[in-house]
């Protein structure tokens, strides 16, 4: 072989994409009576669906639908952790489906720039009836799914309730120690400091945390306390609150929580907290810090390992700054977008009339008679069991819902057995607490400007690393310096330009913002 | 064969013609004669041309501005818009700068790693011990990045894991959390990457080993050399031109460090030293949507791949190694 010449095939390692165009289709006033009643439909794959119900393309909830319209549909299951990336990949190859469900509206502003995505002003307009009057009722959803060109990309309802974030304390423990809940920044890093060091569990050992972390978003739930995660709205200026005062008072707060070791140490490793739950559940922990329903949802567990453990949800406490609500997130709930290729947009709509009409309720209370009885109005769960074996796995099949939380039916949802009256009483007392101030947000959504994506996309990583480094690496770097590197590095990359396109941005659409119409 | 020496004779005899036509009229030659067994190529240039070749077209979009609306071929050109964003990018430099050092630390660490640990497994004589051994050097090969860096972080967690456990222990320090330590983490890396493939990377040099004449060894044991001048002399000087090889295919994937590895050990806190362009590629790209920015990085990395190649097997040549072509 000496001699001859083999030509080199290390470039064909190199790129691979195999990305084909999408071709599109003229929708000029057209009747798609004859086109065929099909549809393809997004659903996320949690991997919830239990064995004995089949699987998420076919299960009793998707025969359900399909029996109810009349429609064929064919759900497109993608992981619910890489969404956003399986959907672009089916995009970018023309496999997308019809009907897209997210909940992320920027995702969609991405789409829309990248002209995939069917204006629905028209088939709203065209085919819908439900749909249209839910729409004028509540005119502040428009403003979440109008695009830049001014035309409705999305449909989307109203979230049953926006609790997001909540806290639970250990209330057996405040009791035995005779503390009061905190409800200063100051009496919460009192009372931790309390509870660690006076072995509350009697076990003879310093091992109780103080607080720990149940959804990965350590420490920026403590952002919420300080008002520092966003861009507010001050007199007619838009500002980066992570560059106030404001963000270093939580970056000092939070020092004090990991310097003290009054929070768990490690959450930076234990990405998907399950080490943190084992913490909460085994009753080593004064507080978990997360989601606002966790605390009723561990609590069988939590009881089953420390029979004597109560619990209770614990207020957003106030700061020097005054006080901030949890987290919570805006009112729009799922989005659903039209896909450009779409072939019966008639038929979509249809389905999500039904949705709005007849369809959501059984899909979130289901069968009458099999999962629930209606007793003065409050559909009442027959079996617990049952529906978590036949109903909790089809929540991503309520595509839109007029459904509305009510604290006060949690307990009468449930069986009258003092456990479950207890789990529902805690439930409702949660989502009470979780609500009850609001959490600051000025503007609705996040500029859908490139140039700002793209910064954040630098600047975010950067801003997490500061942060990071300031909590958690000791005298390295003290809150003060963190600020000052923030604001060079800010300068640095050229924030000084975002904050003048956010400014812009704020300017020309604040006439549009609107709040919730009551 | 045959061919070969017909077109030697063939040569010598017709200097007079020039060189290239005498090459297509060789090539031509050779396919009528032995046309059946170039149609047993085809298949073969078929799969290359269009899984390998053809999918290439799709590289143009680093010179475009990409949409999905317009597709590959619609979308506009924008020319070097991308590359010289790329090169801006503070960002960039960083980012190259850690994949750079991290390829860097995998190439002197991690490659020589499984040749001293076939020539230690050479040397062992108990047949059963070596092959015992062998097999279990393996098995890190099979589990997946994802449950090893989970298991990584629990051996070095500070409060629970064992290693912390023995440092405490016997050196009475205080513990270390390994994996957000700008120093550490790096170790931790090249560590976990030597683990999972050192014992797989083995076959190929236990093989070469195998080939060694053993009357070479003989030889040298008559001589009165002891096993570490056998190695030093033999064994080494033998498996020289499969380092060499395997150091050129090395070389192309220089810039790539498995992205699965590192976003499995990654965190916020390590970013300085641990964002690369597979993670930055993957933030940026498939979360952002920024197809074409992404292909243009996708495009330098392969570009310094190749001439990484051809520089390694240009000197690899020079010592006097076959090289790859």
């Amino acid at each position: 072989m000496k001699g001859k010449k083999i030509s080199c095939i290390i470039l064909c390692m190199a790129l691979c994409l195999a990305l084909s165009s999408c071709s599109r289709n003229g929708k000029n006033g057209q009747n798609y009576d004859d086109a065929a009643n099909e549809l393809s439909i997004s659903i996320f794959d949690r991997g919830n669906v239990p064995a004995s119900e089949g699987s998420y393309e076919d299960n009793r909830w998707s025969q359900f639908i399909e029996q109810e319209t009349g429609i064929k549909i064919t759900w497109v299951p993608v992981p619910r952790a890489r969404s956003r990336e399986a959907l672009n990949t089916r995009f970018a190859a023309g496999t997308a489906p019809d009907l897209v469900v997210e909940f992320d509206r920027n995702f969609f502003v991405q789409l829309y720039n990248q002209g995939v995505l069917a204006s629905v002003d028209g088939f709203i307009k065209d085919y819908s009836t439900e749909y249209k009057q839910y729409l004028e009722d509540n005119a502040d959803l428009k403003q979440y799914v109008t695009f830049s060109d001014g035309k409705m990309y999305a449909l989307t309802n109203r979230r049953a309730h926006v609790a997001t974030r909540g806290v639970w304390v250990r209330k057996d423990w405040l009791d035995k120690l005779g503390l009061s809940m905190p409800t200063t920044n100051e009496e919460l890093l009192d009372v931790l400091r309390v509870i660690v060091n006076s072995d509350p569990d009697g076990n003879g050992k310093k091992d109780t945390e103080g607080i720990v972390f149940n959804s990965n978003s350590a420490p920026f739930v403590f952002q919420d306390m300080f008002t520092c995660r966003d861009w507010y709205v001050e007199g007619d200026t838009v500002v980066n609150s992570r560059l106030t005062d404001r963000y270093e008072a939580y970056l000092t707060f939070v020092k004090t929580l990991y310097d003290e070791g009054l929070m768990y140490r490690e959450y930076i490793t234990d990405k998907t907290c399950q080490a943190q739950d084992q913490v909460w559940t085994s009753g080593n922990a004064a507080i978990t810090w997360g989601a606002w329903g966790i605390g009723s949802s561990k609590y069988p567990s939590l009881v089953a390992n420390i029979p004597s453990a109560d619990i209770m949800p614990m207020e957003m406490v106030s700061t020097q700054f005054g006080r901030n609500g949890h987290f919570q997130d805006p009112p729009a709930q799922r989005y659903i977008a039209l896909n450009n290729d779409i072939k019966n947009p008639k038929a979509a709509i249809k389905l999500l009339d039904w949705y709005l009409s007849d369809g959501w309720f059984p899909l979130t209370y289901g069968i009458e008679g099999e999962h629930y009885q209606l007793n003065d109005g409050v559909p009442v769960i027959i079996d617990k069991e049952k529906n978590k074996n036949e109903l909790d796995y089809n929540i991503d099949y309520v595509l839109l819902t007029k459904a509305t939380s009510n604290p006060t039916w949690f307990t009468k949802k449930y069986p009258a057995d003092p456990f479950n009256q207890k789990l529902g009483y805690l439930e409702g007392l949660a989502l009470e607490t979780a609500l009850k101030h609001t959490y600051r947000r000025d503007l609705p959504y996040t500029p859908d400007i490139n140039e700002i994506v793209m910064f954040n996309a630098e600047f975010d990583p950067i801003l997490e690393e500061i942060t990071e480094t300031v909590i958690s690496k000791g005298a390295a770097m003290s809150p003060a310096q963190g600020m000052e590197k923030i604001r060079s590095e800010w300068v640095r990359l050229g924030g000084e330009r975002i904050e003048q396109l956010y400014q812009q941005w704020y300017d020309e659409n604040k006439s549009q913002f609107i709040s919730k119409t009551e | 064969m045959n061919t070969n020496t017909n077109s030697t004779v063939f040569l010598k005899d017709k200097k007079s013609y020039n060189k290239k036509k005498s090459y297509i009229r060789r090539l031509w030659g050779d396919v009528a004669r032995d046309r059946y067994l170039y149609a047993m190529l085809i298949p073969v240039v078929a799969y290359y041309a269009i899984f390998k070749y053809a999918p290439m077209y799709g590289v143009t979009i680093a010179f475009k501005n990409f949409r999905f609306a317009d597709g590959i071929l619609g979308s506009s050109w924008v020319g070097f818009a991308n590359f010289q964003r790329m090169l801006r990018s503070s960002e960039f430099l960083l980012i190259l700068k850690n994949n750079l050092l991290l390829n860097l630390y995998t190439l002197v660490f991690q490659f020589p790693a499984p040749i001293i640990l076939a020539i230690l497994l050479n040397e062992i004589r108990n047949k059963y011990f070596k092959k015992t051994t062998q097999s279990l050097l393996y098995i890190p090969h099979f589990i997946s990045w994802v449950a090893l860096g989970s298991i990584i972080m629990g051996i070095l967690s500070p409060s629970t894991g064992s290693i912390n456990f023995l440092l405490v222990k016997l050196f009475k320090i205080e513990p270390i959390y390994f994996m957000t330590s700008t120093f550490w983490w790096p170790i931790v890396f090249v560590l976990s990457s030597i683990w999972k493939s050192a014992g797989w990377g083995t076959i190929i040099y236990l093989a070469a080993i195998t080939g060694i004449n053993p009357e070479l060894y003989e030889a040298a044991h008559i001589d009165g050399a002891g096993r570490f001048k056998c190695i030093l002399n033999i064994t080494i000087p033998c498996i020289r031109g499969t380092i060499a090889v395997l150091l050129i295919l090395n070389m192309g994937h220089f810039l790539e460090l498995g992205f699965e590895h590192i976003y499995s050990l990654q965190n916020a806190s390590v970013r300085s030293v641990a964002d690369v362009i597979a993670t930055y590629v993957y933030r940026v790209g498939l979360q952002g949507m920024q197809y074409s920015y992404t292909s243009a990085i996708g495009l330098f990395q392969s570009l310094v791949g190749l001439i990484l190649v051809l520089l390694t097997n240009f000197i690899v040549k020079k010592m006097g190694e076959g090289g790859i072509w």
